[in-house]
This record gives C-alpha cells, sequence and structure tokens, in this order.
C-alpha cells in the first residue's frame, strides 16, 4: 500500500485523478498540488479507482476568433476543465443572447419581459463523428447571476462511448407569437468528452496557477495493451523554460507611427521543440528522446492554443510507465518583416537556442511515473 | 490590496501594433489577472480580445480611450482621454453593439476611412495605384485598416508620402467637432450614461494644469501609473486620487513602441471591484481562476 493525498469528492480533483501521478523512486506522498479539501488515505496499488466524472454547467458565450460564433465555457464544475462520460451536465444561456437571436434590433428589455423566452437546446451525442443518440433540453430554470438572467437546462449526461457533444438551439417568445430563431450546428461549438473509449486514456502535463500539474483525464490508471494520448502544454514549456525571463529581442528598427519615426525593439517568435522518453520497466531500458508534435487544435488545449502531444501504445507487459520532457526553447531571426532595421544581433534566418531545459519532478535523473495495471 | 492589471492599452485597430491575441498573450505571460484593451474610440477589438482573454483565463474589461478636448478650434485646443470601462459581459457583440460608444466608434471608423481615402484620391496616379486605392475603396469600414496599419501601408508601398500623410491625418481629430469637438466633462457624461466608468487617461500630459485638475476632480477614477507618467508624475497623481477619493489604475498605454514595461504596481481591489459592477471573491482573481 501506498499513502498518498488525495481530495474528497466533490473538491477540484479526485483521488483517481491523482493516483497514477508518483514520482518516481519517492516512497511517500505525490507532488501534485492543487487547492481543495485534502485528506490522506491509503490506496492499494493494485485497486483501479473509478473517475467520479462529476457535474457541471456549459455555459454559452461568444466564441470569437476562429471558434464559431458561440462556444461553451465549462462552470461550477466538480472536476475540472474536461468534460467526460457520465458528468452530469446543465446548459447555460445568458438571456441576452437569446433575446439578440429573436429580437436583434431592439433594445435589451427587463428581466420580466426576458424570461417570457423559451428555448430547446438539442444535444446530440456523437462516437467518432456519427451521431448515436440525442436528448432534447427543455429551458427548465431562469437562475440570476451577477450580469443578468441566465436559462438554465434540465440535466443530461454524455453517454458511454461518447466522444462529442453537438448543439443545436430552437428559440421562441411567449411575448411574441411571431418571434422565433434558431441556431445550428455551425453557430454553437461543439464540446469534446472524454472517457468514451476507455480504456484507451489521456495523460496530459500542463501547469495551473504557477503550478506544474499532471492527469489522467479520464481517471484510474493506463492499462497494460492499451494506448495513451501523451499531451504536455505550452503553458507548461512557458513555465518549464522561465519564458518571460528569456529575450526574444533580435534588434532594433526605425518604424513610422503616428508621432513620427520611432526606434523599436524588434523580436524573434519563440517556439519549442518539446520531446520525451519513456520506460516501461522502471528505467532499466528508455527509449531515445522522441519529439512531441505540435497540434494547434488539440482537445486538451482548445482554440489558440499549442499542446505537444503523442500517442503511445503503451506494451501488455508494462508496469508501470517513468517519463521525462526535454524542452527547447528558440528564436528564428527572421528581419524580413521589418524594413528598416537598425541593428542585427544575429544573422538572417539564425535559429537561436534561449534555454534548454529538463522537466522532471525532482530534479535531474528522476521520472514521472504512471502506473500501468494489467 | 492590489490586483496586477493592465488597464489601457493599443491594437491595430488603433495605432497599436499587436492583434488582439498577441495584446492578451503577452499579459498572460506576465501574470495580469485584469486586463482591457483601450484602443482609440473603438471597442472593435474588444470581442476578440474578450475571447482570447477567456481562453487564457484572465478577467478581460471591455474599454475604450475616448477622444476630447481642452479648448477645440483655438490656438490652446489640445486633446484630453477618457478612459471608459464596462463590465466584463458587455464584452458580448450583442451587448457591446447596443452600446453608444460602440455605435460612436462605428462612425469614427467611416470618417477614418473617409479621410484616408479622400487624401488617397488627391495624390497622383501613381501614388494611388501603389498605394492600392482600388482595394481600399472596397473595405468595409470596419475593415479598413485602422491608423498604425495605414502608416505602415504607405510606409511599406511609399515611404515618401508618410510626411504628408503624417500632417494630413491630425485633421481626423482637430476638424471633426461633431466626432471629437467635445469637451472633457460631455465625454464624461457620454461613458456614465453608456453604463460605463470614466478614468481620465494620464492625467499628467496635459498642459493646462487648472483644466486637468478640474477634470480629475470630476471624475469617477485617473490612470495613475501608466508609461506617460514618471515616478513622481505617478505619486503625485496617486496622493490626489486618495485624498479625493477616486479610483486609480495601473496601466501602460502600450502601442507596441517600446520595450514593455510592467507597472510599478497593481490596481486597488476597490477599483477593482467598482470596475467589474460587484464585489470580488477577490482570491480567485489572485489565483487566476
Amino acid at each position: 500500500m501506498i499513502r498518498i493525498k488525495v481530495l474528497r469528492v466533490g473538491t477540484a480533483l479526485n483521488a483517481a485523478a491523482m493516483s497514477s501521478i508518483v514520482v518516481a523512486g519517492a516512497s511517500g506522498a505525490i507532488g501534485c498540488a492543487v487547492d481543495g479539501d485534502e485528506e490522506s488515505v491509503d490506496v492499494g496499488v493494485s485497486e483501479e479507482v473509478a473517475l467520479s466524472p462529476g457535474s457541471a454547467r456549459l455555459e454559452l458565450q461568444p466564441g470569437g476568433g476562429p471558434l464559431p460564433p458561440f462556444a461553451f465555457a465549462l462552470a461550477a464544475s466538480t472536476t475540472d476543465e474536461f468534460v467526460r462520460v457520465g458528468e452530469v451536465l446543465t446548459v447555460g444561456v445568458p438571456a441576452w443572447l437569446l433575446w439578440d437571436a429573436l429580437h436583434p434590433n431592439e433594445s435589451m428589455p427587463d428581466d420580466a419581459r426576458l424570461a417570457k423566452l423559451r428555448g430547446t437546446m438539442t444535444v446530440g451525442f456523437h462516437d467518432k463523428g456519427k451521431k448515436t443518440s440525442t436528448a432534447k433540453l427543455d429551458i427548465a430554470s431562469w437562475k440570476s447571476t451577477i450580469y443578468g438572467l441566465q436559462a438554465v437546462t434540465k440535466t443530461f449526461k454524455p453517454p458511454k462511448s461518447c466522444d462529442e457533444l453537438r448543439f443545436t438551439l430552437t428559440l421562441k417568445d411567449l411575448g411574441d407569437a411571431k418571434a422565433t430563431a434558431s441556431l445550428d450546428e455551425s453557430k454553437l461549438a461543439s464540446v469534446h468528452v472524454f472517457g468514451g473509449e476507455l480504456q484507451n486514456k489521456t495523460a496530459f502535463f500542463d501547469n495551473d496557477s504557477g503550478k506544474l500539474r499532471t492527469r489522467i483525464v479520464e481517471g484510474g490508471d493506463l492499462h497494460a495493451g492499451t494506448s495513451v494520448l501523451l499531451g504536455y502544454s505550452d503553458w507548461r514549456a512557458d513555465q518549464v523554460v522561465d519564458k518571460m525571463q528569456l529575450s526574444t529581442q533580435i534588434g532594433t528598427a526605425i518604424v513610422n507611427g503616428r508621432f513620427g519615426q520611432v526606434t523599436i525593439p524588434i523580436y524573434g517568435k519563440l517556439s519549442y521543440e518539446v520531446r520525451y522518453a519513456v520506460s516501461y520497466d522502471k528505467g532499466q531500458t528508455f527509449s531515445g528522446e522522441a519529439p512531441l508534435p505540435a497540434n494547434t487544435s488539440s482537445l486538451l488545449t482548445g482554440v489558440g492554443r499549442t499542446d505537444y502531444e503523442t500517442l503511445l501504445a503503451v506494451p501488455a507487459n508494462a508496469g508501470a510507465a517513468w517519463i521525462y520532457f526535454h524542452v527547447k526553447a528558440s528564436i528564428v531571426a527572421d528581419y524580413a518583416a521589418f524594413g528598416n532595421v537598425t541593428q542585427k544581433w544575429y544573422a538572417d534566418g539564425q535559429s537561436v537556442v534561449l534555454k534548454d531545459a529538463y522537466d522532471n519532478p525532482s530534479g535531474s535523473y528522476s521520472n514521472y511515473e504512471l502506473v500501468v495495471r494489467p | 490590496m492590489y490586483v496586477p492589471t493592465d488597464l489601457h492599452g493599443h491594437t491595430i485597430f488603433s495605432d497599436g501594433r499587436a492583434t488582439p491575441e498577441e495584446y492578451v498573450e503577452l499579459r498572460r505571460g506576465h501574470g495580469f489577472r485584469l486586463i482591457a484593451i483601450a484602443d482609440h474610440d473603438l471597442l472593435a477589438a474588444v470581442p476578440r480580445g474578450a475571447a482570447a482573454a477567456a481562453r487564457a483565463g484572465v478577467a478581460f474589461l471591455p474599454a475604450v480611450e475616448v477622444t476630447a478636448f481642452f479648448h477645440f478650434g483655438t490656438s490652446l485646443a489640445e486633446q484630453v482621454h477618457l478612459l471608459a470601462y464596462f463590465p466584463p459581459h458587455v464584452a458580448a457583440p450583442p451587448l457591446l453593439r447596443r452600446t453608444a460608444l460602440w455605435q460612436r466608434g462605428v462612425r469614427v471608423q467611416a470618417r477614418w476611412r473617409e479621410l484616408v481615402l479622400e487624401w488617397v484620391a488627391g495624390l497622383p496616379e501613381g501614388d494611388r495605384a501603389a498605394l492600392g486605392e482600388a482595394d481600399l475603396v472596397a473595405m468595409a469600414p470596419a475593415d479598413f485598416p485602422a491608423t498604425q496599419s495605414t502608416i505602415d501601408r504607405i510606409t511599406r508601398r511609399r515611404p515618401e508620402l508618410f510626411d504628408a500623410f503624417r500632417r494630413h491625418h491630425i485633421r481626423f481629430w482637430e476638424d471633426d467637432r461633431e466626432l471629437f469637438g467635445w469637451d472633457p466633462e460631455a465625454a464624461i457624461d457620454f461613458i456614465r450614461s453608456d453604463g460605463a466608468t470614466d478614468v481620465v487617461a494620464h492625467p499628467g500630459r496635459y498642459r493646462d494644469a487648472d483644466r486637468t485638475l478640474a477634470i480629475c476632480a470630476r471624475a469617477t477614477g485617473i490612470e495613475v501609473y501608466t508609461s506617460r507618467h514618471r515616478g513622481e508624475v505617478a505619486k503625485t497623481w496617486r496622493d490626489f486620487a486618495e485624498a479625493n477619493g477616486k479610483l486609480w489604475t495601473a496601466s501602460t498605454d502600450d502601442h507596441q513602441n517600446a520595450a514593455y514595461a510592467r507597472p510599478p504596481c497593481g490596481t486597488p481591489v476597490s477599483t477593482v471591484e467598482r470596475l467589474l459592477g460587484h464585489a470580488l471573491p477577490i482570491e480567485e482573481i489572485l489565483a487566476g481562476r
């Protein structure tokens, strides 16, 4: 038996998510610090602890950028930022959004008028791109928030094997029978659901409020003979190389502005090369360092960010996965975008490594250990 | 208690060089918990900035830097800038476009387009072609290059015209009484009637000291920390704000024309709560949740 710190049910993370993350070679508590109500418990190393999917509210909000016009943010989650199979979900829609869809050119009325709006959210449950079932969710209640009314639907749960939720919304107005509107799937961002392909899992290495964090997103441990998506977030790389302390300046240029000419610093674009090495026999043999390819449309980090990830095949005889990461932060001295460069600190096109750092849990030659069960 | 903030800076939607996404990402990296984009006279960058901030886990205020004048139309004329801060939910486009400041921004974009096209139309044929006049004419006001982007276009395609354009573009503010020929008091009233909070931007920059003091006494808040204030100037305005019960803010007025320097102090929690429109579980902002 090993003693680990876990969070009580209903707090930010659960025992299962944390039980599989132990520092290789360490004999005691694990190192993944999160806020919450902690207690120490004994967990049998051979015991699989199922992840409680918890509950959350999917709040519709403007998408912006490359997203569809509206996307969902996870609010009041009892677990974390991911949605999982079996999670008890509601959808919250701000009243202004309903009103704007029904009455786009009218000013916002008072709450009593807004409460006459009605809507039905249809949720399509998808598995590998194919719709397997749907649920129709009427607005069940109005919630008063700091910034106005919010319509809340009745609850639903993503079923087993579901890996994506797609939505449509139809609206009507009890105060104006002629007003109807609908938002189809192209207007509402879909939501990825984790845990639909067990026992394949996701090992996600990221950070939270300045602390490095490691999770098996689906909970529990890895399983021998399955596949694991290994993810490493851009913001974790930022922290590991201490990005804000790196100078990315490559020179100076004179540019024109409203008040005349000014000399400005010019910067190279920071990029990361993230590599990993893994051992399935507790360090007797390690794979050579291999790259984690950058994914700018990752399900783990979302739009506008980069996750470095690869799919691992866990051997059938594996008992654990020991992993470390190697992060190189570089810039390329590209002066082409600047017309009047006055100082070049590097040669044209020169690639410069600004930081070369290893991500080990307890310093050099220590490894993250992911427990692998038969 | 202070919250790490940068509540005043510019993007490609006015005279800055950063996209809204780049603007937000830099501030996420610096660990700010509350930020705002405050472009000159328009809120066009707000939807993209708010979306980027939401993804970055940083609280975001829709804001605009409103241009007014002391002594408009006289030899003593000087611009005065009022920052208007809306509560966060107003960043949603359906709410944003219902504000009077958004609608004023739409008129500002249309007027800017007119000013640039008028100037281009007066150039010789070769210059007009080089600047891509046909493309510019085809652009809607919302897609038209803003101040810095226009200057960059001219610099890239006809650098010898830059000085002429710079002299010409000043007319944008100085000749337009309808959009800009109001005094700061009127601008403050307009901001308040639109549901926003008014803050005097960089008060240490203005020449008319008496009028500046009068405006600061009238305003809800004062921008204390900004790249345009040296340390002793910031202290003077902070003392003034605290003595007169004003909100005060810490920002940069970043135009991406110099190396970025964080404000030396955060914004008081009491000001942040007022700008957000409600009392905070401040620990959540400080923790980045």
